[in-house]
């Protein structure tokens, strides 16, 4: 079956700059980390995207693909590493920080009274 | 624009914020008083803050932690601060010390970060939501 017939367009010319601008800046990130970066962060892939737009938050992100996203793949907010955009998916030891997060704003919500 | 120049020329007051920008501020106030709380608690996990020195240590949001302490320089009198930052990633924990990644947290101290959140949850359920703690099993 061809990619074109499962839903996997090929990239459109602005799709292939972006992809284009997205190695060059895989190239800068060990610099930006300051260190080498495992295989699985360093290959462009729809589970990992990096982009070195200022501009880019984690809505316009998952246009680089096309708004084809698998499952599982959260967008990550551009400000936790700057000018990059990681997507990456959920870990179990996000468990607290979730349950931490939403706890929060069911009290914002007025959902959980504040005990202190 | 015209109306803009107008307000200066005429001195007329600016539109009142809408309804939906005071509910965002006031989520935002909100959101930061609760990590305020969280924060208070979160500066007693690690043990006793050396005379002089502030900590804040909180969950930022689903993916980071926040380290940060300050305190001013016996010597020179001028305020120091350190800046952490715990990103969880795929393939761990980041950490990043006054912008610079330093590498993922390994060993000895990837176990005690753990338990350090995992007693800031348990502590801040309690004592700032009210709420029993759900069983948390931490990767």
């Amino acid at each position: 079956m061809r990619a074109e017939n499962m839903g996997l367009d090929t990239p459109n010319t602005e799709q292939q700059e972006q992809l284009a601008r997205a190695d060059q800046v895989r190239g800068q990130l060990p610099s930006i980390y300051g260190i080498e970066l495992s295989q699985e962060v360093a290959q462009v892939t729809p589970e990992v995207v990096y982009r070195h737009e200022p501009a880019l938050d984690a809505q316009e992100a998952p246009r680089l693909f096309g708004n084809q996203l698998p499952e599982n793949v959260v967008p990550l907010r551009r400000d936790t590493v700057s000018d990059v955009v990681v997507l990456r998916t959920p870990g179990d030891g996000r468990q607290a920080m979730t349950a931490l997060v939403n706890m929060r704003e069911r009290s914002i919500a007025g959902d959980v009274p504040n005990a202190a | 624009m015209l109306r803009k120049a107008l307000q200066i020329i005429m001195g007329t007051p600016q539109l009142p914020v809408s309804s939906s920008q005071m509910s965002s501020h006031k989520r935002e106030a909100r959101r930061k008083e609760l990590i305020k709380q969280e924060s208070a608690i979160g500066a007693t996990l690690f043990g006793k803050i050396p005379e002089g020195h502030q900590r804040e240590f909180f969950c930022l949001d689903e993916y980071t932690w926040i380290w940060h302490e300050s305190w001013i320089d016996e010597d020179t009198k001028v305020t120091k601060t350190m800046h952490v930052r715990y990103e969880f990633q795929p393939r761990g924990v980041l950490k990043i010390v006054d912008g610079t990644a330093t590498g993922f947290v390994t060993g000895d101290e990837l176990k005690y970060l753990l338990q350090s959140m995992t007693t800031y949850y348990k502590r801040v359920s309690k004592e700032v939501y009210g709420v029993a703690p759900a069983p948390i099993q931490l990767a």
